[in-house]
């Protein structure tokens, strides 16, 4: 007879030992099992990589005797293992202890080793995470010395040839970490880019490419391998490769298979797809339960509360979960218990229907919850804030200009045709801003008392990224209001099959939406990013406008239907539109007159607007330069006319001397075309690629606009590393000492003080220009940035991308 | 504000008009005012006009000032510039008016002279702002300095390669080429057009002198062409600095004079005064 346990815990990685470590203390016959090492996926790591502690809000359990904070992986994995011994966990630890299958039910279940044991026990907990199963090359050769599919410590090899084969996060940290040891490199990518991976290893790697530190083969298969070699099919034919080491990471198999033949169900086919568990993590086999990532939950902190909680819950004790607290603070004064309101937002908003429990808990540990008075004001057009609304309680109106194209105008909105819609309890609001990164396209007013929750854009995108049905609600919705701006005048039923043939089409920075001559596919309307309007001349690509999110591009071919495409249309960066194919455009537009004598008013005034801007000699040139510099996604740029400028740097002295003597204005760098110089400053992007992965979330956006880096950065340097223009430094800001105005008088010294010798006990944080937001406001018509009004000649202006084109697509005042 | 606007247009040249309508009001009561001693600066007439023009000297002093105050956002520096430059040029009508034109040899017309020449300075200046940047661009195009530099540190590298493989001759050369390449200097050097001691300068001509010396013809032809491709650099890099250089030099002249203006204009006042 094999023994008899009360759990028996199935991984033995965070979540495992944390479960192991509460069975232990309760005094439960346990076991966790471990085919590998202890917290195998983070043995894994490269030695000395540093762990971080997320999300920064959550607490762990006080009661819980198991150590974690942000360290190194030594230092994690050292204190696990004291910390188990310490409970006296009983740990079965080897590839004997791998599980092969489980049977039977609640209170009996059998667990067969791979060793043949049988070991009996009244509930499971399934923590195997994710990991486990690494997936391996599955070629001839792939069981050869010089094939490994891991990486310990990227120093035990120097001056080595080493191919890394897969483009993720795990594959590019390998290769960079070998690079740096005087490896020679190469990455293998089957694709030809690096978008599965965290954008900051993106931009390294990007960087080490350019820079030669390691080659890059992309679009690729590995065929087989040989002594020291492995073969590669590329797209221009076979390559063999001479190496010493190959590294596959090829990233993990999720132990779907395993989990189906327990009896586990999955919610879709979707490959990415959790299996649902009940408040107390069991799945829909009772006494079976899952946790950590298994559960949709990888971050580590979230992983050893869910192993504590787990063995109370199984116990059938309560638990007061760890974000309790810090839950109950977000709701105030909301009537009702943490587990009631959580209940009650499930039950009143649709949105968050599909989330579990406890995905649910960690959206809103980041939310903030709004009561309302009616008629006060929660948002106004144009305001430049990015977070999203739902409504818990009340009605709120929501008031449109009826021109979706005045978007950007400063009209007051009493002046303009207003469209008023109202949204009910369980509705939400702010989504366009929080895709396109734009300003607010209307004003928000609470119409009765509202009880609101606005989270914020960071904790709303990373949900968007995690439950596929949120963001296919989100596009719904989106689709439906865009087509109620663009359309106002037409029958909600007409939009409605409007919107059932509507696709939501991504394009990267430089692809074609469509090409000059292609035949129409459809209307596009630009959710997020920018896109240029190119035709040919004389042979030659000419790039004659420039169209933002919020408006549309490719109605002037679809009003004929013999018609082609006049113009090729680019995203100068990543865009995102909403396409009306032609076959539920064209009868659209036939029911509909004054659509299409829009539609044919707006093709005569490009035709003379595009001429216009091709015949002036150099203006077409001057967009693509501005593009290229990151116009599209600007806004608001610093441009140098540099006819006027004298050179005399007092813009980066009066920057200096504004901020703690660093400027973060390089007047001298940057790409220039005739006259116009772009100098390194930032742009104020509409989707900041800076905000993408800041631990502390220390950037920040104002209304207006600026972008801006709070004093809790902690000096990571991801925000540099994603900034495709290079503007945030990493400088050590210390308060100079600065001589006085006389002494600067008398002998010449620049305002900037002691800039030149920055301190050296001051951390290095990020800096950036945050156009002077510390200072007092200026005259109207004026601007606050120092750069600007030190010029003595007039030479650097900040410009509005959309006013600017204008002025050159007219030919007015071009510098 | 969407385009760059010049200095000299601020406001629609707002400085202009206010300058334009200062000269005349002083011209008009000049005019206007015929004391029976005739017109000179003992008149009140004289005495305002002189007062009005010390406060405007004052004033423009104050420019150095506001130049290092980069928190106001009650005015620009642009908008500032343009009364230095509009208001500042008017001195040269209000002073002899204030005088009643009454020149001579002495200290009260040193004061005068001074300022003529401050202004004149200021002149070139206003002249420099409008040509020197332009033609920086030109040269420059569109690349950065230190990109030049680079440029020129590789032409170094490669000729140094290629010079061991020559006659001592050239050897001796390339290191004076090398090594004897000053860009830049004091000012007077940085604003000369040529460099007679630069090393790559003395290295080209020994070079062509005894190029016959060199025999294998392949090497020979990629000397000359190093050297000429380092010369052309050189003269756009040295261009780049005269007109930096030019862009400031003004300013030694300017700002001192200036303050000599302010020191003569004491000794003028406290003279009228004392030996009244």
């Amino acid at each position: 007879m094999s023994e008899k346990l009360d759990i028996a815990i199935i991984g033995g990685g965070p979540a495992g030992l944390a479960a192991g470590i509460q069975a232990a203390r309760r005094g439960l016959r346990h076991v966790v099992l471990e085919r590998g090492e202890i917290a195998d996926t983070i043995f894994k790591y490269q030695k000395g990589k540093l762990v971080m502690a997320e999300p920064p809000r959550l607490r762990l359990h006080e009661d819980l005797p198991m150590r974690f904070e942000e360290s190194v992986r030594e230092d994690i994995l050292s204190r696990w293992q004291e910390d188990i011994t310490e409970a006296g966990v009983e740990l079965r630890k080897g590839p004997e202890f791998e599980v092969m299958s489980i049977t039977g039910e609640k209170g009996d279940f059998s667990i067969s080793l791979k060793n043949g044991q049988t070991l009996n026990a009244n509930a499971v907990v399934l923590a195997i995470g994710l990991q486990g199963n690494i997936r391996t090359f599955g070629v001839p050769g792939d069981d050869m010395p010089h094939v490994a599919y891991q990486l310990d410590d990227p120093a035990e090899h120097v001056g080595k040839r080493v191919a890394v084969v897969g483009a993720g996060d795990a594959g590019i940290e390998n290769a960079l970490g070998l690079a740096e040891h005087d490896n020679e490199v190469s990455i293998l990518n089957r694709g030809r880019e690096f978008d599965r991976a965290k954008p900051a290893n993106r931009s390294k790697m990007e960087a080490a490419i350019r820079q030669g530190s390691i080659s890059h083969i992309p679009s690729c298969n590995v065929d087989h391998f040989e002594e020291n070699c492995v073969f590669v099919q590329t797209e221009n034919g076979d390559l063999r490769l001479d190496t010493e080491l190959v590294i596959g990471r090829l990233g993990a198999i999720p132990p779907r298979r395993f989990m189906e033949d327990i009896g586990i169900q999955f919610e879709s086919e979707d490959r990415e797809a959790v299996a649902q568990v009940s408040a107390t993590y069991e799945s829909n086999v009772p006494g079976i339960h899952l946790i950590g990532a298994l559960a949709g939950y990888p971050l580590i902190k979230n992983c050893i509360n869910q192993g504590f909680e787990v063995v109370e819950f199984i116990q059938g004790n309560e638990v007061v979960p760890a974000d309790e607290p810090v839950l109950r603070e977000v709701f105030g004064d909301l009537e009702g218990s943490v587990n009631e309101i959580i209940e009650r937002i499930k039950n009143t908003l649709p949105l968050f229907a599909s989330l579990t429990t406890i995905q649910l808990r960690e959206f809103l540990v980041d939310a903030k919850v709004h009561r309302v008075a009616a008629g006060e004001v929660i948002y106004e057009r144009n305001d430049f804030s990015d977070s999203f609304y739902s409504i818990l309680a009340g009605t709120a109106a929501v008031s449109l200009p009826v021109d979706d194209s005045d978007a950007d105008s400063d009209l007051k909105s009493e002046e303009k045709r207003e469209r008023i819609a109202y949204l009910e309890t369980g509705d939400f609001f702010g989504e366009g801003s929080l895709m396109s990164g734009r300003r607010r396209a209307g004003t928000v007013s609470a119409s009765t008392d509202c009880v609101l929750i606005e989270s914020p854009r960071y904790s709303m995108n990373r949900l968007i990224k995690s439950v596929p049905e949120v963001k296919r609600e989100l596009d719904r919705t989106y689709i439906r209001r865009r087509l109620g701006t663009v359309f106002p005048d037409s029958s909600q039923a007409d939009r409605d099959e409007l919107a059932r043939h509507a696709k939501i089409m991504v394009y990267r920075q430089g692809e074609e939406l469509f090409k000059e001559g292609d035949a129409p596919d459809g209307l596009h309307l630009i959710r997020r990013g920018a896109v240029t309007i190119s035709k040919m001349r004389a042979g030659r690509e000419v790039t004659v406008n420039y169209v933002q999110a919020g408006n549309y591009v490719g109605e002037v071919a679809i009003v004929d239907p013999e018609a082609r495409r006049t113009a090729t249309v680019r995203a100068s960066v990543l865009t995102e539109t909403v396409l009306l194919p032609t076959v539920a455009i064209a009868p659209f537009l036939a029911d509909h007159r004054g659509v299409r004598v829009e539609f044919d008013r707006r093709r005569e005034e490009y035709l003379v607007s595009d001429v216009a801007i091709t015949s002036q000699e150099g203006a077409p040139d001057l967009l693509r330069t501005l593009m290229d510099a990151g116009f599209g996604e600007a806004t608001d740029l610093l441009v140098i006319d540099e006819s006027l400028c004298i050179r005399c740097d007092n813009c980066e002295t009066a920057c200096a001397d504004t901020h703690e003597g660093v400027s973060r204005l390089d007047r001298e760098a940057g790409p220039r075309f005739a006259n116009v110089h772009i100098p390194t400053a930032c742009r104020h992007c509409e989707n900041p690629k800076c905000m993408t992965d800041c631990p502390p979330d220390a950037l920040r956006r104002h209304s207006n606009g600026e972008v801006y880096i709070m004093d809790n950065c902690i000096g990571c340097g991801n925000c540099a590393d994603h900034c495709p223009y290079e503007v945030i430094q990493m400088a050590a800001v210390d308060e100079p000492r600065r001589p006085s105005l006389l002494f600067r008088l008398l002998f010449g010294m620049k305002g900037g003080g002691e800039s030149k010798t920055p301190g050296t006990h001051a951390a290095k944080k990020a800096v950036k220009c945050d156009l002077c937001r510390k200072l007092p406001p200026p005259r109207p018509g004026e601007t606050r940035a120092s750069c600007v009004s030190a010029c003595p000649t007039g030479a650097i202006v900040r410009v509005n991308p959309r006013s600017y084109v204008e002025s050159i697509r007219g030919g007015e005042d071009t510098p | 504000m969407i385009t760059p606007q010049s200095f000299l247009t601020h406001r629609k040249s707002l400085h202009l008009k206010i300058a334009l309508a200062f000269v005349l009001a002083s011209t008009v009561t000049f005019v206007a005012y015929d004391p029976p001693g005739g017109r000179n600066g003992g008149t009140w007439v004289g005495y305002g006009l002189g007062g009005v023009a010390t406060a405007l000297i004052l004033w423009l002093m104050w420019f150095g000032v506001r130049k290092r105050v980069y928190t106001s956002r009650r005015s620009t520096l642009r908008g500032w510039l343009s009364a230095h430059v509009y208001l500042g040029l008017t001195l040269l009508v209000i002073i002899p008016l204030h005088s009643g034109f009454q020149f001579g040899w002495n200290v009260h017309n040193l004061a005068f002279a001074l300022l003529a020449i401050v202004v004149a300075s200021g002149m070139v200046g206003v002249a420099l702002y409008a040509i020197v940047p332009e033609l920086m661009t030109r040269n420059r195009s569109g690349e950065r300095l230190d990109a030049l530099f680079e440029q020129i540190a590789d032409l170094d590298a490669e000729w140094r390669a290629l010079a061991k493989e020559m006659p001592d001759f050239v050897a001796q050369a390339t290191a004076i080429g090398i090594e004897k390449t000053q860009i830049g200097g004091g000012v007077f050097r940085q604003l000369s057009r040529r460099d007679r001691r630069c090393g790559t300068e003395r290295a080209y001509q020994t070079i062509m002198d005894r190029r016959n010396e060199i025999t294998d013809s392949g090497q020979r032809r990629r000397l000359l062409e190093l050297i000429t491709r380092k010369r052309a650099l050189l003269a756009r890099v040295r261009r780049d600095v005269r007109y930096g250089a030019a862009m400031k030099a003004w300013l030694l002249f300017h700002v001192p004079c200036a303050f000599a203006t302010v020191a003569t204009v004491v000794v003028h006042i406290f003279a009228v005064f004392y030996y009244r």
